[in-house]
């Protein structure tokens, strides 16, 4: 039967509302994506625009044309994929066994994983640690350090323990060892939650800066943050006498690069949302 | 006969087994220098053919070190605390932590004992640049080579064409009164320079809330005590005998409060000044004699075939138009050997003597034929590639000449002439401070570093008119007594030091 939706009032209103909350967060995209589509003439007329009075494509071009542009995103797509394998291999592993309620020393494990949640050790001794592991301007410093995340590795240690015992008991009767009941019947089980913390990891990822900063050096071991804000800020201030008339590149070029590296983890969320909202505990348990 | 060509073949080959054998020895014996430095990400060193140049010419071989320049103290921190240092290291202050700790911790090479022997060092790095250099460090050692810039006081740029519209005549490259540049401003706020019918323009755009052209008004930075003061030497701004500074607030806040300044100055971010120039929004731009080409091109793209003046600097009383640079000392960043370089230091000096000899300078300032410029009737003409180049040249110049404001003027600048000119005013208006830059160590005090955000807050307020010029007199009572009189007599113990 078709549900007939009655016209009021007041969903009008939350319909403009919701549109007009739409276009303010909108805004600035489609204001950042004209600007970098327009010559520096046509932003300056107009620095709020939403449609560009005409296209031009040289600042992507400049941007393509900057090797330093490739090598970045080849960096950060490494980091991103290998990294996040690393990080939810780790992760899964350690909230596993936590949430088998047979694990001796359980209590006490756990108190010490939470306890590196609050306390580290800084940032110079975390230095001298990746130095001292010879990671120093590797690619492995920015994927290794902060792999696995304690608040993650907890969140899917509950997740686990939410799925019904029964299922595990029915897997181990038929002969399963625990690797296996871990691989065939947990994580297929937590599909959801797994695909919600691969997203936090390759977010975070993704958008790592700081540990860039302290642990590369090398220009073709850049990743894409660091480039980002290397041709967005004014790269020679520290050194910056006034005879340099352009240290700020363009709006229109800045804008381009902001496009070209945040595009990507834009287009790619829409195909993880789908996980947040299926199941796939259907039929799995009998009687 | 056989026997004597096998002979000869025998003899040919162990000549040539020797020759490549001394060529692979002079290969290993020529030393790897390891530069540490900051410089845009447009210099590619595998790919830029200055470097294999200066190889050959000085018989080294060059890697670089080069951190993103938007976290270069960062690495500069990490990598003097990392224990692993390059050979030749580029700081950028004399007062920064990182250095002065690495030279008192033994981590820089003094070079007292070498700098003598190197001709061009000598003769073209500004003198004052090596005293600067040597008392910044308390035991009175040289620790790096400086780089200098041009000692200059920088003027503004006119749309002339605004200029003519109001009905107002000026010579270009020149100075001007304090009411001469008022009346300039005015009218390009409230008079219509564009002719539009709309009160959409302001006078002058420098980018910053700060105090117009000091010169005019006396303020010179550290210089001898008027007679009968309490200090040998004193600066303006921190005289409570003078009126000088006053005047000077009291002038910037005038031009703010009759609305001549771009509102936009109190929060615009870097260069982004200029673009209130270029779409039209004012009509004076304060502007490096250097860029005139970089002006009027973004200039032209809104405005085709604008002309634009250059106003050299305000007046004082006296009729004079006397500057200071910011330069403090004339060190814009400088290069040190670390403790990496020992036995390479010849080379390294080396390195850097030639960049400012003849050869090295021209390949510094200009590139290397065929690549940055074609010779085209004893004239050297820029390529395409000269823009590229021009985008990290600056930077790519460890040490610069510090008398040849000509550096500043680019192969491919279409108003070379005019530049070269207005830079040439703007470094003769200019005179020395007696401060080198130094930072007295009781800026690092607590009280005074507390009460500079107080200080700095003032200063805008009576800048842009929210209180009245006189109130830095109190201010400037509350400053001698949180840090402040330490900070005058240490200057001043400073000053008397380097004329010992």
């Amino acid at each position: 039967m078709r549900r007939r939706y009655k016209f009021s009032v007041g969903m009008a209103l939350t319909y403009a509302v919701l549109v007009l909350v739409a276009a303010i967060t909108l805004y600035p995209l489609v204001n950042l994506l004209a600007v970098s589509l327009s010559p520096r003439a046509d932003y300056l007329r107009d620095p709020m625009m939403v449609i560009p009075p005409r296209i031009d494509l040289s600042a992507y071009r400049m941007v393509i044309e900057n090797q330093l542009m490739w090598s970045s995103y080849r960096n950060t797509i490494v980091i991103t994929l290998v990294g996040v394998a690393i990080s939810m291999f780790l992760t899964a592993t350690a909230a596993y066994p936590l949430s088998e309620p047979d694990l001796k020393g359980k209590r006490w494990i756990t108190a010490i994983y939470l306890f590196t949640m609050f306390f580290s050790g800084g940032m110079i001794p975390n230095y001298y640690l990746v130095r001292s592991l010879g990671l120093l301007d590797s690619l492995w410093a920015l994927m290794i350090p902060g792999a696995l995340s304690i608040y993650n590795a907890m969140l899917l240690k509950n997740s686990f323990e939410s799925l019904p015992p029964a299922l595990k008991e029915s897997a181990r009767i038929d002969g399963a060892n625990d690797l296996v009941v871990f691989l065939r019947i947990v994580l297929p089980l937590s599909l959801p939650i797994l695909a919600t913390l691969t997203l936090f990891y390759a977010v975070g990822k993704w958008n790592s800066y700081f540990n860039a900063i302290l642990y590369i050096s090398s220009r073709d071991k850049w990743t894409l943050q660091l480039l980002l804000r290397e041709i967005i800020t004014n790269t020679t201030s520290l050194l910056d006498d006034g005879t340099s008339a352009e240290t700020l590149p363009a709006t229109s070029i800045r804008y381009a690069t902001i496009v070209f590296a945040t595009v990507p983890i834009l287009l790619i969320y829409p195909f993880l949302q789908k996980y947040f909202v299926k199941g796939l505990m259907v039929g799995a348990v009998k009687g | 006969m056989k026997r004597s060509l096998c002979f000869l073949l025998m003899l040919m080959f162990a000549l040539s087994c020797l020759g490549g054998a001394l060529a692979e020895t002079a290969e290993a014996e020529r030393p790897t220098v390891e530069i540490f430095m900051q410089i845009e990400t447009e210099f590619d060193p595998d790919n830029c053919p200055i470097i294999p140049a200066l190889e050959e010419a000085c018989n080294v071989d060059l890697e670089f070190i080069l951190p993103p320049t938007s976290s270069y103290e960062e690495q500069l921190n990490l990598m003097v605390a990392s224990g692993d240092y390059p050979d030749l290291v580029q700081f950028t202050s004399l007062s920064a932590a990182n250095f002065l700790d690495s030279a008192e911790n033994g981590i820089l090479l003094p070079l007292d004992g070498y700098i003598e022997n190197y001709p061009n060092l000598q003769e073209y790095i500004d003198p004052a640049s090596w005293t600067a250099m040597r008392s910044a460090v308390s035991d009175g050692q040289l620790y790096g080579v400086p780089r200098n810039s041009v000692m200059r006081t920088d003027g503004w740029l006119v749309r002339d064409d605004w200029l003519q519209a109001v009905g107002i005549e000026l010579e270009d490259c020149s100075t001007v009164t304090k009411q001469e540049f008022y009346d300039i401003l005015h009218a390009f706020t409230y008079d219509d320079p564009d002719g539009n019918g709309v009160d959409d323009t302001y006078g002058l755009a420098i980018g910053a809330v700060d105090v117009l052209f000091p010169g005019a008004f006396g303020v010179l930075g550290w210089q001898e005590a008027p007679e009968g003061s309490e200090y040998e030497y004193m600066s303006a701004m921190y005289d409570r005998n003078s009126s000088a500074y006053v005047d000077a607030l009291a002038y910037t806040a005038q031009l703010w409060t009759d609305g001549l300044m771009d509102p936009n100055d109190i929060t615009n971010e870097g260069n982004a000044y200029r673009d209130r120039f270029y779409d039209g929004t004012v009509g004076v731009v304060r502007m490096f004699g250097g860029w005139l080409d970089t002006y009027e091109t973004a200039l032209h793209e809104n405005f085709p075939g604008v002309e634009t003046k250059y106003i050299v600097g305000i007046e004082n009383d006296e009729g004079e138009c006397v500057g200071t640079s910011v330069l403090g000392g004339n060190v814009y960043g400088f290069v040190s050997l670390t403790t990496s370089a020992a036995g390479k230091e010849e080379a390294i000096l080396g390195l850097l003597d030639y960049m400012l000899s003849d050869e090295g300078w021209a390949l510094i300032c200009e590139g290397v034929e065929g690549w940055t410029y074609t010779v085209e009737d004893g004239e050297k003409v820029p390529t395409e590639e000269f823009s590229h180049f021009s985008t990290y040249r600056n930077s790519l110049s460890l040490v610069r000449r510090y008398n040849d404001p000509g550096y500043f003027v680019l192969l491919n600048n279409a108003e070379y002439e005019r530049s070269w000119q207005y830079i040439q005013a703007a470094c003769d208006i200019s005179i020395s401070t007696l401060d080198m830059g130094y930072v007295p160590a009781a800026a690092q005090e607590n009280d005074y570093m507390d009460f500079s955000t107080e200080l700095s807050v003032a200063f805008h307020d009576i800048c842009i008119g929210n209180q009245p010029a006189d109130t830095w007199y109190t201010v400037l009572d509350d400053w001698y007594e949180f840090g402040g009189e330490d900070y005058v007599v240490q200057m001043n113990e400073y000053i008397a030091s380097l004329s010992e």
